[in-house]
């Protein structure tokens, strides 16, 4: 490994880290041992009022590594959540002193190759945002397309597309802000990449799903596509997330999952509470060309008898009687 | 599509707005009361009440109208919808009544039947005999002057002079029609002749008419006075229920009994019923630069029962909408249908009379044509036995053309709703029906 290789030589650097553990100070020494403490007697000194007077000292081992020892504190050097009295360092360990977190690196020390932080990250600036643009553009102007029934009017696809535009924007903008914010530049041909892509593909889902529901009779692929919209919202949200920062994949996949989780819940509570039941129609309405029909019809006898299963449900649910008040928790979840 | 504009006239006090505005224009204005009028009203006032529905929390009015003393009993009538609150909801709602003097007291319930908006109640005080209902009922000749009582608005007591047109079966129940002013709060007052003789009660008003009002024919309160003196009800909701089921027994073999008949819409043939209560009335864009024709009709009762505030009941209705593309496309003309046939609403959830609505979807085929149909039924809540059923088709045998229809039967017992929906759904067919229907045979 690439680690085992460094070389401890002088000079030494300590750095002081950000809560993302990006460097906020950086301090140079030509040699060893550097005492740590906030006492002005210190090589380096700490302004933090939980770090004592001389609280550690780095020097080197019989081995030829860095190492930190404890120079008698009451918190002591906390490393992973730990305390420990010494340690050995190596270039990428952060030790906690009091509430200051830090690094210790040598002149040996060999940064990571640049290109690994940015994979993925590359596809930014206008190509993306062209690209974004322009296939949210087709999908809005054959959509307007699909529902215009009058004559042919400039105005409503140009009103349209500049709502749609304003609005993904705004959102990316957001997002570019907070990006900035956090990690210092923008992303955001990058961010309206992501969010083109979601709202692309929440169309197409739309005409997927019916698509299906018409053609083979499988009405629960509409009655439940909310939920697939909700997935798509929540990934394009974990893309603006990893886009700020590529460090926590795992919390990213997290948050994501949660707001889902919630955003299904939501859902089936507002369809609960309209319609009474979890779906989100009561049928599904999508008519298209008779030519796409794959699957067998009913005959309309054996469908009116069919209805005759409803009643049961019916009748226990005539009985549970309305109370003004009742919310889905009172009536439901009992 | 033409609404109906038929008010009961028992008076609700947050109404008052809508009644006060009736109340400006000059059809409602009472017509100077002849001397016949004041002879009238001096030997009947003593018999006159008006009836007041109280709430039992701090007893403020909610409702009233007006009821009239039978004979020497302690009997009143009045209209059933006057006393609703007190049938549909006891344990909130109770009887008052008031008289001429300013002298009230308590009302009990004996009898209703709400098919015929009438409803009997007893109370603490005999009547002197003015009001009879004899076996023999008066003969009304179309033109003869008629007078009716009550306490319009809750102004006070009035007479108000007009004359009798007849029969009217617009209703499932025929009522008489009364050619005079009857004002909310006059409902359950007595309708007389020029003799004395009870001839009706009053119950509803045309909004979009001048003077044009509605009385109860004074044969159906001789037979609910009958039950009420031979067999006084318990539980009112419960008779409410029963009638209602016979109400809707009658209607469904009513409209059943004969085949539907057929109206040519574009390319198909669909089923209509057009009688005395249900009415058709047919719509078009009518725009020459429309890229799709749109023909539609929509047949529908022009009163339903009225059984609360929130619930009327016993009705059909019918509807059909033709689409055809003109310069649409298959894909634009798909999205055009989709959007029609997603617009349908079957209640929601929050009614509080009927539960929430559910459904079978299903692509089906009657003999003639292939469908995409929806059947949605609600049951209600107070009344066993009784829903609402909708039935919606789609057909699709045409990229370019679709006919969209529906039906609904509100108040039905379960085995009419599949009844009358399945003949419906069976009757919608191509207007060649020779050609299709040996297509259709094929195995």
């Amino acid at each position: 490994m690439m680690k085992d290789q460094m070389q401890v030589i002088a000079p030494y650097f300590v750095e002081l880290l950000g809560r993302h553990d990006e460097v906020k100070t950086r301090y140079r020494f030509e040699q060893l041992p550097i005492s740590i403490g906030s006492g002005y007697a210190n090589d380096l000194i700490l302004d933090d009022t939980s770090v004592a007077n001389y609280h550690a000292s780095i020097d080197i081992n019989e081995a030829g590594n860095l190492r930190m020892r404890e120079l008698g504190s009451q918190q002591g050097l906390v490393y992973q959540g730990k305390r420990v009295s010494a340690l050995t360092v190596d270039a990428n360990h952060v030790v906690k002193l009091g509430g200051t977190h830090l690094r210790i690196r040598s002149a040996g020390y060999i940064a990571d190759n640049p290109t690994i932080n940015n994979t993925g990250l590359a596809f930014d600036g206008i190509v993306p945002a062209i690209i974004g643009l322009l296939m949210l553009a087709i999908s809005s102007l054959l959509s307007i397309w699909l529902a215009s029934t009058d004559k042919f009017s400039m105005a409503s696809y140009l009103f349209a597309l500049a709502a749609v535009f304003a609005l993904v924007m705004l959102w990316s903008g957001c997002w570019a802000f907070a990006n900035r914010v956090i990690s210092g530049n923008t992303r955001f041909g990058r961010h309206l990449f992501i969010v083109s892509c979601a709202l692309v593909m929440i169309d197409v889902w739309k005409v997927i799903s019916g698509l299906i529901a018409y053609t083979f009779s499988l009405e629960f692929m509409t009655a439940y596509a909310n939920h697939a919209t909700v997935l798509i919202v929540a990934t394009m949200v974990f893309f603006h997330l990893t886009t700020i920062s590529y460090q926590h994949p795992k919390r990213f996949i997290g948050i994501a999952a949660m707001l889902a989780i919630v955003g299904s819940g939501l859902v089936l509570l507002s369809n609960y509470q309209r319609s009474g039941s979890l779906a989100d129609e009561l049928y599904m309405s999508y008519l298209f060309p008779p030519e796409l029909r794959q699957s067998q019809n009913q005959p309309a006898d054996e469908f009116v008898q069919n209805a005759e299963q409803l009643k049961d449900k019916l009748d226990k649910a005539r009985l549970e009687k309305t109370d003004s008040n009742a919310s889905i928790f009172g009536q439901d979840f009992q | 599509m033409k609404y109906l504009k038929l008010v009961l006239l028992c008076w609700v006090m947050f109404q008052s707005e809508v009644f006060a505005a009736a109340d400006a224009t000059p059809q409602t204005q009472l017509p100077t009361p002849s001397s016949r009028a004041q002879t009238l009203y001096s030997a009947a006032r003593d018999d006159l009440l008006q009836i007041r529905v109280l709430l039992k929390n701090g007893r403020t009015q909610s409702s009233v109208g007006s009821g009239f003393l039978i004979g020497t009993s302690n009997l009143v009538v009045t209209n059933y919808h006057v006393v609703s609150q007190i049938v549909m909801n006891p344990e909130s709602y109770e009887g008052q009544f008031v008289d001429t003097h300013g002298v009230s007291g308590n009302v009990q319930l004996l009898a209703v039947d709400v098919l015929h908006d009438l409803a009997i109640v007893k109370v603490s005080r005999q009547g002197t005999g003015y009001f009879q209902i004899p076996d023999d009922l008066p003969k009304l000749t179309q033109g003869q002057y008629l007078y009716s009582l009550g306490n319009p608005l809750d102004l006070g007591f009035a007479i108000s002079e007009g004359s009798y047109n007849g029969l009217i079966k617009r209703g499932f129940y025929g009522q008489l029609m009364f050619t005079g002013a009857i004002n909310a709060g006059m409902s359950g007052g007595p309708n007389i002749t020029e003799d004395g003789r009870v001839a009706g009660v009053n119950v509803s008003k045309r909004l979009d008419g001048e003077l044009v009002s509605f009385l109860v024919p004074v044969e159906y309160v001789r037979n609910l006075l009958k039950v009420a003196k031979n067999s006084p009800d318990v539980d009112f909701k419960k008779t409410v229920g029963q009638q209602l089921l016979t109400h809707q027994n009658a209607l469904i073999a009513n409209v059943l009994n004969e085949p539907f008949s057929l109206k040519s819409l574009g390319k198909y043939q669909v089923p209509v019923r057009e009688s005395d209560q249900m009415r058709c009335w047919g719509r078009s864009n009518d725009n020459k630069d429309s890229s799709y024709d749109f023909n539609a009709v929509d047949c529908s009762m022009e009163s339903a029962i009225y059984v609360s505030d929130q619930l009327q009941v016993g009705q059909i209705a019918i509807r059909h909408e033709y689409l055809k593309a003109r310069e649409l496309d298959s894909l634009r003309f798909s999205v055009l249908i989709s959007q029609s046939f997603k617009n349908e609403s079957f209640g929601n959830n929050k009614d509080k009379n009927r539960t929430a609505p559910m459904c079978k979807e299903q692509f089906v085929s009657n003999a003639s044509l292939p469908f995409r149909a929806v059947i949605c039924v609600r049951a209600y809540h107070e009344f066993e036995g009784l829903y609402d059923f909708s039935l919606f088709t789609a057909t699709t045998d045409d990229r370019l053309t679709n006919l969209q229809s529906r039906l609904d039967a509100n108040g039905v017992s379960y085995d009419n709703g599949l009844r009358i929906s399945r003949t419906f759904l069976n009757e919608i067919a191509l207007g060649n029906q020779s050609r299709v229907t040996s297509k259709a045979v094929k195995p």
